[in-house]
C-alpha cells in the first residue's frame, strides 16, 4: 500500500530531477533566441544521444553498487574496430554492426569477470580497462581515424524515418523506455537494486550477485557499443581518441540524476534529465560563445551540489528513521 | 488512496501546464528576437571556427581571420574548440544561428566532413584554412603548399647535413603532430618520398608523431640518451614540437650553437617566435616559414570575396613559404616576406 507521503517523496524527488534542466532551459531561452528553435533543439538531442545511451550503460552499473571508468575507452575501441571492419570487407557493412555489439559484450564480461571473479574494486579493474583499450585502439589504428565509412554502417547514426525523425533518435527512446520499465517492473531489476544496496544481504537471500554483476558489465558494454556506433555514423568517422573524458560526463550525469555512489539508488528517468541539464550546459556555451571552460566549471558545481543534496536528504531520512525508532520504543 | 493519487497528478499536471505555457511565451518571445535581429544585421555574417589558441601560430590565424572580417565590417560569430566534438557541436550552433559562410580550422581533417556536409545542404559556403578536410566538397582551401614545405623541408635538412659532413649523408629524427592534423601528414609524406629518392644516404632514425608539447621534452630527452652523438639532426613538421626539443636540449645542456661540433641540427616549420629568437642566437639552423597571420586573413578573404562576387577563381589558394636559417634572417628578402611571429614576441616582451 502506497501512503501519501511516499507519494509525495517520489514527486518532490522528480521534481528536483526536473526542474535543473528547465531553470537552464528558461535561462537560456532568455539570453539566446536561438534556443527554442526547431533546429538548436534538434541539434541538442542528438548531441546527447551517444552520452545518453553510455549513461545508461554507466546507470545500470552504479545502481547495483560498481563502477566503471573504462565507458569511453570500450565505446571508441568498439567503434573503431568494427569501423575498419565496415570499411575493409565486403560485407563488413553488414557485420560491422554486430561485431560491434558482441566485442563490447565481451569486454563488459571480461570486466564483470575480473571484478567477480577475483574480487578486485571495480574502480581499478575498470582504470585499467580503460588505459588498455584506448591504448589498443590507438595502436591498431595508428592513431589514425577511420573514415569513409559506408552508408549501412552509418544508417544507425544518420539516417532519418521518413526524412524527418532521427534513427537515433528512436534508438535513445527504445532502449530508455526499455531500460528503465526493466529496472523498475522486472525481477531482474529488483535484483540489480537489491545487489546495489546490500550485497551480503542479497547473497543470504539466494541471489546470484556475481552472475548480476557480470550482467551489467555486459549490458554496459552493449551499450557504450551502441553509443559508439552511433558516434561513428553520425560524425562519419571513427576516432580512437573519442569520447574523451565522456566516462566522466555519464557518470556525472548518472550523479545528478540520483544514483547513489554507494549503489542501491537510481534510475534511468533520472540519467537522462542528468545528460540533459549537461547538454544544455554545452549548448548555452556554443550559443552564448561562452568558453568551454566556464562550462566546466559550473558543471562541477552542480554535481557538488547534487551530491550535497543528495547527502542532506539521506541524513534527514536517517534522522527521522532514528527518532520513529525511537518514539516506539518509549 | 485513489483520491491523494488524484490530487497528485492534477498537481503535476497544473505544473507541466504552467511550464509548457513558459516555453511557449518563451518561444515567441525568441522569435520576434529572431526577426528583430534579422532587420538589424545588415551585412554579412559569418562563423569562424578555430582552435584554442593553445600557441601563437593558431592566435595568429585567428587574429588575421579576424582583422580581415573587420577590415570588411563583417559580423563575426568566433569559436573555438579543444576536441573534435565540441568543434562539430559549435559548427551546428553557428549553422543554426543562421551565417553567410563558414570559416573553419577543422580540428581533425578527416572527421569534419559530416558537418561541412550539413553546411553545403544549407547551401553555406564553407572555407577551410591551414588544414585540409578530406571526403567533402568545400567552396575553398587555403593555406600553404603542404607537401611543398616537406619538400623544401628535406632539402635544406640535405643541405645543413652537407655543411655539417661534408656529404648528404647522415642520421635525422621527424617529429610530427598526430594523424588528424592533415597538413603534416602531407609535409612528412613530402619529406619523406625527397630523402628516399634524392638523398639516399640520409637516414631517417626514428620517427615520432606527438600531440602534446610536453611529452616532446620527455621523448627527445630520451633519444639524446638513446642515440648522443649518432643523432646528425632533427626535423619538425611544426614549431610547437621544435620549440618543445629546444627546451629539451636546454635542459640537457645540449644546445650548442651552430656550427659547433657538437651541435645537432634542428630545422623546424611555421616560424614560431621562441624559434625564430632562436635563429637570430645561433642556436636553430632554419625553419621553413609560413605566415600564419596571412593565412586567416586570405581565408577571410576568400569568403568575402566569394560572397560578393558569388564565385572564387580558383578553389585552393596557396600562401607562399620561405625558409629562414640564420644566415639569411636578417636580409631584406626575409624582411619583405615578414615573420609573423615578430608582433608576438613584441607583445610577450611589451607584456613582461
Amino acid at each position: 500500500m502506497v501512503n501519501r507521503k511516499e507519494i509525495r517523496r517520489k514527486s518532490r524527488r522528480y521534481s528536483c530531477l526536473v526542474l535543473p534542466p528547465l531553470v537552464i532551459a528558461l535561462i537560456l531561452s532568455f539570453m539566446s533566441e536561438y534556443f527554442l528553435t526547431p533546429v538548436n533543439l534538434g541539434n541538442l538531442l542528438l548531441q546527447m544521444t551517444s552520452t545518453a545511451i553510455a549513461a545508461m550503460g554507466i546507470t545500470f552499473i552504479m545502481i547495483a553498487g560498481e563502477y566503471d571508468l573504462s565507458c569511453a575507452a570500450v565505446l571508441a575501441f568498439t567503434a573503431v574496430l568494427s569501423a575498419s571492419l565496415a570499411v575493409r570487407s565486403p560485407f563488413g557493412a553488414v557485420l560491422g554492426i554486430p561485431f560491434a555489439l558482441a566485442l563490447g559484450a565481451g569486454i563488459g564480461f571480461l570486466n564483470g569477470w575480473l571484478i567477480s571473479k577475483f574480487s578486485i574494486p571495480s574502480l581499478v579493474v575498470t582504470l585499467a580497462a580503460m588505459k588498455i583499450w584506448r591504448g589498443v585502439a590507438l595502436w591498431l589504428t595508428g592513431g589514425r581515424t577511420v573514415s569513409g565509412l559506408p552508408e549501412v554502417y552509418c544508417f544507425p547514426g544518420c539516417a532519418r524515418l521518413f526524412g524527418v525523425v532521427p534513427v537515433s533518435l528512436i534508438i535513445l527512446a527504445v532502449l530508455y523506455i526499455a531500460g528503465q520499465l526493466m529496472l523498475s517492473r522486472t525481477r531482474y531489476g529488483y535484483e540489480i537494486y537489491a545487489v546495489g544496496r546490500d550485497a551480503e544481504a542479497a547473497t543470504l537471500s539466494g541471489l546470484g550477485v556475481k552472475k548480476i554483476r557480470r550482467n551489467v558489465y555486459i549490458v554496459g558494454g552493449i551499450l557504450y557499443a551502441i553509443a559508439g556506433l552511433l558516434m561513428a555514423g553520425r560524425v562519419g568517422a571513427a576516432l580512437p581518441a573519442a569520447a574523451d573524458s565522456m566516462e566522466f560526463t555519464a557518470m556525472s550525469a548518472a550523479i545528478i540524476g540520483g544514483c547513489a555512489l554507494g549503489g542501491g539508488r537510481g534510475s534511468l528517468v533520472g540519467t537522462f534529465l542528468g545528460v540533459l541539464t549537461m547538454s544544455l550546459l554545452d549548448n548555452g556555451a556554443d550559443l552564448l560563445q561562452l568558453s568551454y571552460y566556464w562550462i566546466s566549471i559550473v558543471q562541477g558545481v552542480i554535481i557538488l551540489a547534487a551530491l550535497v543534496i543528495k547527502t542532506q536528504g539521506v541524513q534527514k531520512r536517517q534522522k527521522q528513521t532514528e527518532s520513529l525508532h525511537s518514539d516506539r520504543v518509549k | 488512496m485513489k483520491k491523494s493519487r488524484r490530487e497528485n497528478a492534477k498537481k503535476i499536471l497544473r505544473r507541466t501546464g504552467i511550464w509548457i505555457l513558459i516555453f511557449v511565451f518563451m518561444a515567441g518571445y525568441s522569435a520576434v528576437r529572431r526577426q528583430k535581429d534579422t532587420e538589424e544585421v545588415s551585412g554579412i555574417t559569418i562563423g569562424l571556427l578555430v582552435s584554442t589558441p593553445s600557441n601563437d601560430f593558431m592566435r595568429a590565424l585567428q587574429d588575421g581571420a579576424e582583422a580581415a572580417a573587420r577590415e570588411h565590417g563583417a559580423q563575426l560569430y568566433v569559436e573555438t574548440a579543444y576536441n573534435l566534438e565540441i568543434q562539430l557541436s559549435q559548427v551546428r550552433s553557428v549553422l543554426a544561428r543562421g551565417v553567410d559562410a563558414l570559416v573553419i580550422w577543422p580540428y581533425d581533417g578527416d572527421a569534419v566532413a559530416s558537418v561541412i556536409e550539413e553546411a553545403n545542404e544549407q547551401n553555406v559556403p564553407v572555407f577551410t584554412f591551414d588544414v585540409k578536410a578530406k571526403g567533402c566538397d568545400v567552396t575553398g582551401q587555403i593555406s600553404t603548399d603542404n607537401h611543398m614545405i616537406g619538400e623544401t623541408a628535406a632539402h635544406t635538412m640535405a643541405g645543413f647535413l652537407y655543411q655539417k659532413n661534408g656529404a648528404y649523408q647522415g642520421k635525422i629524427a621527424l617529429l610530427s603532430g598526430p594523424f588528424r592534423m592533415t597538413s603534416h601528414q602531407d609535409r612528412v609524406e613530402a619529406f619523406m618520398q625527397v630523402m628516399e629518392t634524392e638523398y639516399p644516404e640520409i637516414q631517417i632514425l626514428v620517427q615520432k608523431r606527438m600531440e602534446g608539447s610536453e611529452k616532446v621534452i620527455d621523448v627527445v630527452s630520451t633519444w639524446a640518451g638513446m642515440y648522443g652523438g649518432q643523432l646528425d639532426g632533427i626535423y619538425c613538421a611544426s614549431d610547437y614540437l621544435t620549440a618543445s626539443v629546444l627546451t629539451a636540449l636546454r635542459q640537457k645542456n645540449q644546445l650548442f650553437p651552430v656550427g659547433d661540433p657538437d651541435h645537432l641540427i634542428l630545422l623546424g616549420t611555421d616560424a614560431f617566435p621562441a624559434v625564430v629568437e632562436a635563429i637570430r642566437e645561433n642556436l636553430v639552423d632554419g625553419v621553413v616559414a609560413q605566415n600564419a597571420v596571412q593565412i586567416g586573413r586570405e581565408a577571410m578573404e576568400a569568403a568575402w570575396e566569394y560572397l560578393e562576387e558569388g564565385q572564387l577563381p580558383e578553389k585552393q589558394r596557396y600562401i607562399p613559404l620561405m625558409v629562414i636559417t640564420t644566415e639569411n634572417i636578417d636580409s631584406e628578402e626575409v624582411k619583405e616576406f615578414g615573420i609573423w611571429s615578430d608582433e608576438y614576441r613584441k607583445e610577450a616582451k611589451d607584456g613582461e
